[in-house]
């Protein structure tokens, strides 16, 4: 028992310095465990997990208060940086922290009901998943008025040229970070600088949530991620914008509590898949596989671990935040902002050298059209969205 | 409104409710000791201890394969074993192996998660060859 406490403890030590490190993800650090011999079944299971849940949580803090974000929270950084710009960044992380704990303790009690039902699941979705996305990619160019729809179609053919072009016909290592790198970090920061963006001084004051918005929120996170763990191809960042705009209009705080949920609940969901279908689905899921061959009590494993790991990281992002969120505006925003470019750069060269830097390149300018253009820029997600489609429909 | 503080008590109960879920797992999931005759092919995925005498060791690497013989034996492997645990698998010494049962090439065998010395004394009738 001392021992499943030491793992969890320090699996929510890692989660911290992976959430916080951009370009360094939970899967990685993951596979590298189990590859380095690291092998202590339930031990390594209840690390891997603990990891997984506050990796979920810790992210959202280099995502919203520096524009850095990875590959599975990048639609966090737009809400979240409109809101740091307006003094309230501490709220905008705690709308996320809200999500992923109202999320994990949903993902937890629908637990039954999703593993009786995920063999079904899998032979409905993927029918129809084509289909929905479609729709989705009709509606992002409906949900624009006049002119700014030939805008929008302008990014949307140029978002999903490039995701066809790097995440189907020539794909390379990490080329979605690379991709959302640009999409939704450079491009921010970029604006920001020639904008000569000002930090307001953060309020710290303690923040009340409006409940309407974490029980909208939190309902879309666990309905996208419970989808998104069963579909190959599709992850929580595409989940989190097709729930969005099925479920009709989304106030920014119901939105951010959606992304924290999500990024949560998926890897309890990923995990739930894993116990009833034999599916992996992430790394962490990968990590147990091969780590807990008797999976008979891995619920209880799973609901133990991940309760206790999204009590500690409610309490650990909360802290972190505030304490950066306190000194932040001491800093010149610009040269933070630059720092932040510059680390993005080497982090994007690191994973995936010139090729990636010149992916990360094209995508910031994509994005830059949607803003200078005043369309949103999450129109940029066609770049996944049409690879996706593809995929599904075996092009 | 939701104010931080509900949060903050929230999260508190999640790691309490968590450790409490931890604490039953660690109690169902306690190893059935069993003797080696009753590893058997419904055992395949369960978690047991045996004890018995240590009868055969190779290491490969980080690797133990050893043979635990209490008037039956198993054939067991342990990955990346610690130095206790190698120093505990020599031949003839006493000990007490938890792990998984699996097959292996049609065989059952224990994949070891620990090794300790056996607390209890063994009386083993052993076998004419393996006094050889």
């Amino acid at each position: 028992m001392i021992e499943l406490l030491l793992f969890a403890l320090a699996g929510c030590a890692l989660g911290v310095f992976t959430g916080l490190t951009p370009g360094i993800h939970v899967n990685t650090v993951s596979l590298i465990a189990l590859t380095l011999g690291f092998y202590s079944g339930t031990g390594l299971v209840v690390l891997v997990i603990a990891m997984g849940i506050t990796h979920s949580f810790v992210d959202f803090v280099p995502s919203i208060l520096f524009g850095a974000p990875d590959a599975d929270n990048f639609l966090g950084v737009l809400p979240g940086h409109r809101m740091l710009l307006q003094g309230q960044g501490l709220k905008a992380v705690q709308l996320t922290v809200a999500g992923g704990l109202f999320g994990a303790m949903g993902a937890i009690l629908l637990a039954p009901v999703f593993l009786a039902f995920v063999s079904a699941l899998y032979e409905f979705l993927p029918a129809v998943i084509p289909f929905i996305l479609t729709l989705v990619l009709g509606l992002m160019v409906l949900s624009e008025h006049g002119v700014k729809k030939a805008y929008a179609l302008l990014v949307i053919l140029l978002s999903a040229l490039l995701g066809i072009s790097v995440l189907r016909l020539n794909p390379f290592g990490n080329a979605l970070m690379a991709s959302v790198t640009g999409f939704f970090a450079v491009s921010t920061l970029v604006y920001s600088l020639v904008k000569n963006s000002v930090l307001k001084r953060q309020i710290q004051s303690k923040s009340e949530i409006r409940e309407k918005s974490v029980v909208e929120g939190s309902l879309l996170s666990i309905a996208g991620a419970g989808t998104v763990s069963i579909l190959p191809g599709i992850g929580p960042g595409q989940a989190a914008f097709i729930a969005a705009k099925l479920g009709g209009k989304t106030k920014t705080g119901a939105y951010l509590v959606m992304l924290g949920g999500i990024n949560t609940a998926n890897i309890i969901f990923s995990l739930l898949t894993l116990i009833a279908a034999g599916r992996i689905r992430t790394g962490v899921a990968a990590v147990v596989s091969q780590a807990l061959p008797d999976k008979s009590m891995l619920v209880f494993l799973l609901a133990g671990t991940a309760l206790f790991a999204v009590g500690f990281s409610v309490l650990v992002t909360n802290a972190i935040a505030g304490f950066i969120l306190k000194r932040v505006h001491l800093v010149p925003y610009r040269k933070v902002n630059i720092a932040i470019l510059g680390l993005l750069a080497v982090v994007v060269f690191l994973a995936s050298g010139v090729y990636g830097l010149l992916v990360s390149c094209v995508s910031a300018a994509i994005a830059l059209i949607a803003v200078t253009k005043k369309v949103k820029r999450t129109h940029c997600m066609a770049f996944l969205i049409v690879p996706t489609i593809m995929l599904y429909l075996g092009l | 409104m939701l104010r931080e503080y509900w949060l903050n008590r929230l999260a508190l109960g999640c790691s309490v409710a968590g450790v409490l879920l931890l604490f039953c797992y660690s109690l169902s999931v306690q190893p059935k000791e069993l003797p080696v005759s009753e590893i058997e092919r419904s055992k395949v995925g369960s978690r047991v201890s045996v004890q018995g005498m240590i009868e055969w060791s190779h290491e490969s690497g980080s690797t133990l394969l050893f043979t635990v013989f209490d008037g039956n034996r198993v054939n067991a492997v342990m990955f990346n074993a610690r130095p206790e645990e190698r120093l505990a698998v020599r031949k003839g010494s006493f000990v007490r192996v938890t792990g998984l049962v699996k097959e292996y090439h049609g065989k059952l065998e224990l994949v070891a998660e620990r090794i300790e010395p056996a607390k209890e004394s063994l009386s083993i009738e052993l076998p004419g060859h393996a006094n050889d």
